[in-house]
């Protein structure tokens, strides 16, 4: 038995331009005209007009040059409509309405509906429900509308065409509901409306009477399956935005807290229950999420990401409380809910068995690794925490590169073979250099001021650069030369096409 | 119906044999041998005809042609090589597959024929590969040499010249051994060991490595340099290649790619330099491209059966006389001064062409059947010939219609 909050926001985008351009989210005492428009093929068109405006004949649909034609001596106010604006409103409404329940869904443009059976505060807390709701989002500066009914249909068009708001309508009474209320109500589109106009069906009552099979005929097979969906003949679930989550504890507090221990003190022990519950199952979590619900503002949302599937308190709570502690409480935390995003089974360290006792499982090194890397990256943030690897080059300085700790990538799989020194400098360093005969073999250098003797070089080895970046002209190549300098140093160096020559790396 | 072509100018440039390319003195220093053209797919970067152009500037000694477990290239690298009057030496690059997962496949050898029969083996080794392997595959193995090896020349590749990520490995003791029973399948003093310095990590070493195992196995040196490309500035054509054969794209390909450009056709001096410890090796490189060149696919004409006579021309002189008496009996009041002239430039031509026994074969089927009362009608392309209507092969009078002989010919 389904119980179907409707809420619908008449002048949405308007109510968001007016909190915008007016400090305060009380509504304003007196509004200027107040036009919302948008450019439509070179003309500038209303879509959205304030109470005022509407007063002096201004309507959605007209043009801005006829509504200034309208205002008359008022000072007529153009703002831009942003249809963007409004589904990120909506979306975050959504997302505040989740407050009261987890199955909430949009109900374009417009409008939201929350499904209410479950809930706690239920039958006879509906109307009360729906007054608090209502009075929450006029604070907020929103004009807001709500209905109450079994069926999506008739909480909807309850909620926009009623006379008074909230109106709450008991079971199996839709159809009283419903008749008096103007047949655009039933989600029909607008030619279809236009069509029944035309036949005098402007009341639902009118559309009940007709027969069934004709009006399938006449008008599609639509009509009628509206009709049925909000008399209840015909199915219709609220899908919610967000799936009702497997792996959630939450908490409903008694009233606002407004104690940052207290708070996170409940926080750690749901966080406790869930992941003794993934362990139960064998899983680990990776992706958390915290979510406090204070009384009167936007719900404070803390995620963290980790490395490895866990289910260890200790590690998880370190991370989180650090993050926790700076977020700002309001007026106080009504409710708690902590969820797992994402789980993968846990891996199992075998526990070793000695003699008569049963030592601790064996913890591998990665997964203090990768304890390490979480604390690291909580601290330091997630980009400056990275890992070298190897990558298959011949270019010796893109022969490894660093990585994001979290990123999975494996390493490459061959390495050449030719011998590299054991640093390598990240910048090759200018050196002077006198060679043999040939022109080619280095025999003495002069490396920041000091003067080196090469005893036995070794190559030259010819690595081209990259053609693909670039970079390199075919001529673009570097002879490297292994040499070994009479005090004992050994020294990677490599000369370019042009007689330049560099030393980039040793042998420490 | 145009008019009749005028004679032939020219010789035609595929039938008429060419002179013999006259061989340059040995003092020119240097031949490449591990020569690989786009023939090797995904391979070599480039045309069999600009290897070959690209040798002849340098001033190699000879030009060679091998490509991977394929003979698909010689014939333009051989119109290439007459063309610039060098000497070729054909012959492939045999790549063999273990048979099983041992440690160290055989080493890769370079294969060349010295003669006619060694060519054929050669072909007849590298089918019997193809024919085991799926389409456009090629397993051979170490054993399929023995018995087949006679007139073949072998040049055995050093280990990781087909490795670039491992350019610098040297010859390991498994090398040893395979090449040890590689080269005893070929005749004695057929087989050298190859050294290619493409400026890796430590030529120095490895040239001394090879200098000790060529001892060991008694082989002399040969110098190579594991050409891919006619030029330098080819290199980044053969990268593409690589990573579409390797199914990678550039930035990731990696070590699959050759480090450096030095895979191309070298100056003899250059090549003098860098093998300077080593000179007999690049003598080595010249003697065996020679010894190679011994063989050209000029030698490939067709031998037709023995006909009516052995050589060529006495078949010529058998269709000239059947032509005449024929003509006789078809005109027996006399030529006409039109079809005699178109005899005798469709005689002359075939003459030059070499088609005399093909005419000769054909005028001996029609009689065949004609004795035995089997229709038989020479028809499509054939009825533009006058010889054939002067054999009986058609019936299409030259003396009243336009023929067109070029057309049969072609």
């Amino acid at each position: 038995m389904q119980r179907i909050l409707a809420l619908a926001f008449p002048h949405l985008a308007l109510d968001l331009v007016r909190r915008r351009l007016t400090p305060g989210r009380t509504s304003p005492p007196s509004e200027p005209v107040l036009v919302l428009a948008e450019g439509v093929a070179g003309r500038s068109i209303v879509r959205a007009a304030s109470p005022f405006a509407r007063q002096l004949g201004i309507h959605p649909g007209m043009a801005v040059s006829e509504a200034q034609v309208l205002a008359g001596d008022e000072e007529l106010r153009v703002e831009p409509y942003s249809e963007a604006e409004r589904d990120t409103a909506l979306a975050s409404l959504a997302r505040w309405a989740t407050g009261t329940t987890p199955i909430v869904a949009l109900d374009p443009p417009d409008g939201l509906l929350l499904e209410l059976a479950g809930l706690e505060r239920h039958h006879a807390g509906e109307r009360e429900l729906a007054r608090s709701l209502e009075e929450q989002l006029r604070a907020f500066g929103l004009a807001v509308r709500s209905g109450v009914a079994s069926t999506i249909g008739c909480a909807r068009a309850v909620a926009r065409f009623a006379p008074d708001s909230p109106c709450v309508v008991e079971p199996g009474h839709e159809q009283a509901a419903l008749a008096p209320l103007p047949v655009e109500c039933l989600r029909v589109d607008g030619d279809t409306g236009v069509a029944l106009r035309e036949l005098a069906v402007e009341r639902v009552a009118d559309l009940v009477h007709l027969p069934r099979s004709r009006l399938t005929s006449r008008f599609g097979a639509d009509v009628l399956l509206r009709l049925d969906q909000a008399l209840g003949r015909a199915w219709e679930v609220v899908r919610p935005e967000r799936e009702v989550a497997a792996w959630e504890e939450g908490l409903e507090l008694a009233g606002p807290v407004a104690v940052l221990e207290g708070v996170l003190h409940a926080t750690q022990e749901r966080l406790a229950r869930l992941l003794a519950r993934l362990e139960r199952e064998g899983l680990g979590a990776l992706a958390l999420t915290v979510e406090w619900f204070p009384s009167d503002a936007e719900v404070r949302v803390t995620p963290l990401e980790l490395r490895r599937p866990t289910c260890d308190g200790a590690h998880v709570w370190r991370l989180l409380r650090e993050k926790l502690e700076d977020v700002c409480l309001g007026f106080g935390i009504e409710r708690i809910r902590v969820h797992a995003g994402r789980v993968a089974p846990l891996a199992r360290a075998q526990a070793v068995v000695a003699g008569a006792e049963v030592h601790e499982a064996v913890e591998s090194p990665s997964k203090e690794l990768a304890d390490l890397l979480d604390r690291l990256a909580g601290r330091l943030g997630e980009e400056h925490v990275s890992v070298p690897r190897l990558l298959e080059s011949h270019v010796p300085e893109r022969a490894a590169t660093r990585h994001p700790s979290a990123d999975p990538r494996a390493a490459a799989t061959r390495v050449t073979a030719a011998p590299r020194p054991t640093c390598l400098f990240v910048h090759p360093e200018r050196v002077e250099v006198r060679t043999a005969e040939d022109g080619a073999r280095p025999v003495a250098l002069r490396w920041h001021g000091h003067r080196f003797e090469v005893a036995s070089p070794c190559g030259p080895e010819r690595i081209a650069r990259p053609w693909w970046s670039g970079e390199g002209r075919e001529d673009g190549r570097r002879d490297y030369w292994r040499i070994a300098t009479r005090c004992g140093r050994s020294l990677w160096i490599f000369s370019t096409h042009d007689g330049k020559w560099f030393v980039h790396g040793e042998w420490i | 119906m145009p008019d009749s072509p005028p004679g032939k100018l020219a010789p035609h440039p595929v039938r008429a044999p060419a002179p013999r390319a006259a061989r340059l003195a040995a003092s020119e220093a240097y031949a490449e041998l591990a020569v690989t053209s786009n023939f090797s797919f995904l391979r070599g970067a480039s045309h069999p005809e600009e290897s070959v152009r690209r040798a002849a500037e340098l001033g190699h000694a000879a030009a060679a042609i091998a490509d991977r477990n394929s003979l698909a290239g010689v014939v333009r690298a051989h119109l290439a090589a007459r063309e610039t009057g060098l000497p070729l030496a054909v012959g492939a690059r045999l790549a063999f597959t273990p048979f099983d997962a041992e440690a160290t496949p055989p080493p890769e050898l370079l294969v060349f024929a010295t003669d006619r029969a060694g060519y054929g083996r050669l072909c007849r080794l590298l089918t019997d590969g193809k024919r085991r392997a799926e389409k456009g595959d090629c397993i051979l193995h170490a054993g399929d040499l023995a018995d087949r090896t006679a007139g073949l020349l072998a040049v055995v590749l050093p280990p990781g010249l087909a490795d670039p990520g491992g350019a610098a490995t040297r010859p390991t003791a498994g090398f040893v051994e395979r090449a040890r029973d590689v080269a005893q399948l070929f005749e004695p003093g057929a087989v050298s060991l190859g050294a290619a310095l493409l400026a890796g990590a430590d030529d120095e070493r490895l040239l001394r490595e090879l200098r000790q195992v060529g001892e060991d196995l008694a082989l002399p040196l040969c110098a190579l340099n594991d050409v891919h490309y006619h030029v330098a500035e080819r290199r980044p054509l053969q990268d593409v290649l690589t990573c579409v054969r390797a199914g990678r794209a550039i930035d990731e390909a990696g070590l699959e790619l050759f480090p450096n450009a030095e895979r191309h056709l070298r100056s003899p001096a250059e090549m003098a330099r860098l093998f300077r410890g080593v000179p007999d090796a690049v003598r080595r490189a010249v003697e065996v491209a020679e010894r190679a060149s011994a063989f050209s696919l000029d030698d490939l004409v067709y031998r037709y059966p023995a006909e009516v006579g052995d050589e060529l021309a006495s078949a010529i002189a058998t269709l000239r006389e059947l032509t005449w008496r024929g003509a006789d009996e078809r005109y027996p009041r006399g030529l006409s001064p039109k079809v005699r002239s178109l005899v005798e430039r469709e005689l002359a031509l075939v003459d030059e062409l070499g088609y005399a026994p093909f005419f000769l074969t054909v005028y001996d089927i029609v009689r065949f059947s004609r004795e035995r009362r089997i229709l038989c009608q020479g028809r499509g392309a054939a009825a533009n010939s006058a010889i054939c209507y002067c054999l009986g092969v058609t019936s299409v009078d030259p003396d009243r219609s336009n023929l067109l002989f070029e057309r049969f010919v072609s």
